[in-house]
């Protein structure tokens, strides 16, 4: 068996090692902290002590980059071999379930690990230059260590049950925002059974509270906050860190146990067609009818968003949800200790707004990220190609399904806008401000990002993407300094400054279509 | 002065599909991280051909037929479709074709109807015409049966047959096929190589790319063989195929083994050389026909009472010229 984790091991770290982008990625990596420190540099002529604003940034990129890698380096630790149906072979060449687990999930954990490492003599500088402590860096590494044994292996539980690497993106995404939502969440609840007596006396009552203070202390950001507070003197070793090497271990032992179940079972090339009826002898609103005179148009509403079922189901579950959220509201009320717990009319429609903003943020993500991928994937792009239009309209005409898919969510943001809105005055007048677009146009700059990446990445162009912009914007932080700074300078000279950013925003999507136009073309012919 | 006075009169013109090319390639280069994968690869096809392309792995096959179909632009040389420039006129080009690639190309969530319809709708064809031509791929590819079921679910063999009925709903004067037979079991690559012909018999210009050099043998009227990326033959099949010896060699078959009679034949008037075809009671004959003649060798043959079951012209077979115009050795 250890011959056979030495050889998949000894694979991984060789491909690793041959890769151009593992290098191009750590060289990124090693930019960024060299531009932390360059800001550090700047703050030290302006403030004193700029270590721990330093630190902090150092500590909040590695956590992104440990999250990046869940949803993309380790989900895909299983599916890769999957999709390139080498599993049987592994176990043929006498390779147990465990060797192939801990050779394809330990070499990636090292590297990971290996990352954090290299790096801590360069966090060793925070001190010198003042705000933090040699305690601090080290309780704060432990503490990222912990989390990226746990995200390694939440990673390679999703790749082991996922039939494709998309998938087990997707699952570790899933995953990895019910672990950062759920600690907060979980906070009103246990005020709640703190304040009566069975939360106080019961067995049960206190089991329950003990469990939540585990899912609240083995979140890895309330234990680097706590970790960046000024004279901070806790011990390096905590929950949070046995919370996570222990849930890591017991994401790894569920992997082990479930490999057989579904590593091996896995149908790669499984179809599915979501709620669309197949037949097309009879018209039923279910089913996908004759190709429209676009049938580019067609294949997306219909194959990438669902159809008509979902767009019936979204429509429907839309008008629920403001039915579902009225006993929500008041559940939430009364765990508060509200005297008035139902009158929660005025909450409604502004939670109701806020949902379907997130869905639709979350579902056009989602649809871009498939919307040429599907296509490489299925190896269809040059039969696509091939047809006598321009790559701009069957990209277009591809975008178009994909919004008519969206529009019950769209709908229902307008409808809840002008809902929240005082009057229609008002409406038009937040509407009609520059700024309002503002983010509006930075997330279609985000959404070109993520098509452009899904023609370069196997999977993970979504979370790529996603750390990409934080990264620029982060990078970037003097425009974003100067929106705010413009904004109480006045009408005019606000105005500018949107003015420049909208401009720096047009120039980025056409060059991202242009670039996405001719990646297309690169891979149509390939 | 009128315009008849100085427009010379010209003959009507011939019609163009008995004289030009379908496909004609001039010197078209094409090279890759400064790998010339294409070397000044100049061939035509003719119309209503089946004209065979063959050489070995990496010679350059994929990457022609990409620019024939106008999913590469070729870096030197030119490429025309019934006289239409695959870079300039590339809409005209791809009205006229039907390429089906060596890789599974469908939309498996998709039924067999749905992925025809899709197709048939993008090359604008009005509801009508998509229901008739639907109908009639699918009854020339025997997937009539089939239309309601999700391709994914399907045998490769058939996936192919859907590939090739995707690939006829626009009707495409020329098809262009890499590697069709390509993981087929027998059965499935006999039927494929059936539809091909009946394709061919109502018109249709085909170029394939295959390695199964004997099903091409059979079916081609012409064949071009690329090696690294250079053109090493491009001519009629008869013409590779035929012994292109000075003298006549014929092959004659023998119901047993007969002992003996090898110096008998060697000996006989005119006879240059005779070798056993190994494997098999077959002789390869070469006479010198100023000599002697076929009938002269058969007469003798029946004199000696011998049971001749077959007398032929002798020809190479495809794999035997491709191996003789092919380098050795992966490129």
């Amino acid at each position: 068996m250890f011959h056979g984790i030495a050889t998949l091991m000894g694979r991984s770290l060789r491909l690793d090692a041959r890769q151009l982008q593992t290098h191009l990625f750590r060289l990124v990596f090693v930019l960024i902290i060299y531009l932390m420190m360059m800001i550090a540099q700047v703050q030290a002529m302006m403030i004193g002590a700029p270590g721990l604003q330093f630190f902090m940034n150092m500590i909040f990129l590695n956590v992104s980059f440990i999250a990046l890698g869940g949803i993309s380096f380790f989900s895909s630790a299983i599916t890769e071999e999957k999709e390139e149906d080498t599993i049987g072979l592994l176990m043929m060449a006498g390779i147990n379930p465990l060797g192939i687990l801990l050779g394809k999930s330990t070499a990636r954990m090292f590297q990971a690990l290996l990352l954090l490492t290299v790096q801590f003599p360069f966090t060793l500088l925070a001190i010198t230059l003042g705000g933090v402590t040699f305690h601090q860096v080290l309780a704060a590494y432990v503490a990222l260590l912990a989390f990226t044994v746990l995200m390694s292996n939440v990673g390679l539980l999703c790749s082991v049950i996922s039939r494709r690497s998309g998938t087990a993106a997707g699952l570790t995404t899933l995953w990895l925002i019910a672990h950062s939502i759920a600690p907060h969440l979980l906070q009103l609840p246990k005020t709640a059974m703190l304040g009566t007596a069975w939360g106080m006396s019961s067995t049960l009552g206190k089991w329950t509270i003990s469990a939540i203070d585990l899912v609240i202390d083995s979140d890895v950001l309330l234990r680097l906050y706590a970790i960046l507070q000024t004279g901070f003197d806790e011990a390096v070793i905590t929950k949070q860190v046995i919370t996570n090497i222990g849930g890591g271990l017991v994401f790894f032992l569920l992997s082990w146990a479930l490999f057989y179940r579904f590593a091996l079972t896995a149908d790669v090339q499984g179809i599915s067609r979501g709620l669309i009826s197949q037949t097309t002898r009879r018209a039923t609103w279910a089913a996908s009818g004759r190709a429209w005179a676009n049938p580019l148009v067609w294949k997306e509403y219909n194959f990438l968003t669902g159809g008509n079922p979902y767009l019936v189901t979204k429509l429907v579950g839309f008008l629920l949800l403001y039915l579902l959220l009225y006993p929500t509201m008041a559940g939430i009320r009364l765990l508060a200790g509200d005297p008035q717990p139902w009158d929660v009319d005025r909450e409604i429609v502004p939670a109701h707004f806020t949902i379907v903003i997130v869905v639709l943020v979350l579902e056009l993500s989602i649809y871009s990220s498939r919307l040429f991928h599907d296509e490489i994937r299925l190896q269809t792009l040059s039969s696509l190609l091939m047809l006598p239009r321009s790559i701009g309209y069957v990209a277009y005409s591809k975008l178009t399904g994909m919004l008519l898919g969206a529009l019950p969510t769209l709908l229902f943001v307008i409808v809840d806008s002008v809902l929240v809105a005082p009057n229609a005055e008002e409406w038009f007048k937040v509407v009609g401000h520059p700024g309002f677009w503002f983010p509006v146009i930075l997330y279609t700059v985000f959404l070109h990002l993520v098509v452009l990446l899904s023609l370069f990445v196997k999977w993970g162009a979504l979370p790529l993407a996603f750390f990409v912009m934080l990264i620029t914007m982060y990078c970037c932080p003097i425009f974003m300094v100067l929106v705010v700074i413009s904004s109480e300078a006045g009408d005019f000279a606000h105005l500018i400054v949107l003015g420049i950013g909208w401009t720096l925003f047009v120039v980025a999507t056409f060059v991202f279509q242009m670039m996405i136009h001719a990646r297309l073309y690169e891979l149509g012919a390939k | 002065m009128s315009e008849s006075e100085v427009t010379p009169q010209m003959p009507p013109p011939a019609p163009s599909s008995a004289l030009k090319p379908v496909i004609d390639v001039q010197g078209l280069v094409q090279s890759f991280k400064g790998r010339r994968a294409l070397d000044r690869v100049t061939f035509q096809v003719a119309p209503q051909s089946l004209h065979g392309f063959v050489g070995p792995n990496g010679a350059g096959k994929t990457t022609t037929l990409r620019i024939i179909c106008t999913l590469l632009r070729p870096q030197f040389g030119t490429v025309r479709v019934f006289g239409h420039d695959v870079v300039f006129d590339t809409r005209q080009v791809r009205r006229k074709i039907g390429f089906m690639p060596d890789h599974f190309s469908t939309y498996r969530q998709m039924t067999v109807f749905e992925y025809l319809d899709f197709f048939a709708a993008a090359y604008g064809l009005s509801l009508t015409e998509r229901t008739r031509v639907i109908d009639d791929v699918l009854s020339l590819t025997d997937m009539g049966g089939r239309r309601e079921d999700l391709i994914g679910g399907l045998s490769r063999g058939m996936q192919q047959r859907v590939s090739l009925a995707r690939v006829l709903v626009n009707d495409p004067e020329v098809l262009l096929l890499d590697e069709p037979a390509s993981g087929l079991d027998p059965r499935a690559r006999i039927e494929l190589m059936e539809i091909l012909k009946a394709l061919k018999a109502m018109g249709k210009t085909i170029f394939i790319s295959s390695h199964i050099l004997s099903e091409l043998a059979e079916l081609c009227d012409s064949v071009t063989i690329i090696d690294r990326g250079k053109i090493k033959y491009s001519g009629s099949m008869h013409d590779l195929l035929a012994h292109t010896g000075e003298h006549p060699t014929y092959r004659i078959a023998f119901g047993t083994t007969t002992d003996g009679l090898l110096p008998r034949l060697e000996q006989l008037p005119g006879v240059l050389k005779v070798e056993p075809v190994e494997g098999r009671t077959e002789y390869r004959l070469t006479f010198d026909d100023a000599v002697t003649n076929t009938n002269a060798l058969l007469r003798q043959l029946v004199e000696w009472d011998v049971p001749v079951t077959g007398f032929t012209a002798d020809r190479r077979h495809l794999n035997e010229a491709f191996m003789d115009l092919t380098e050795r050795g992966v490129k």
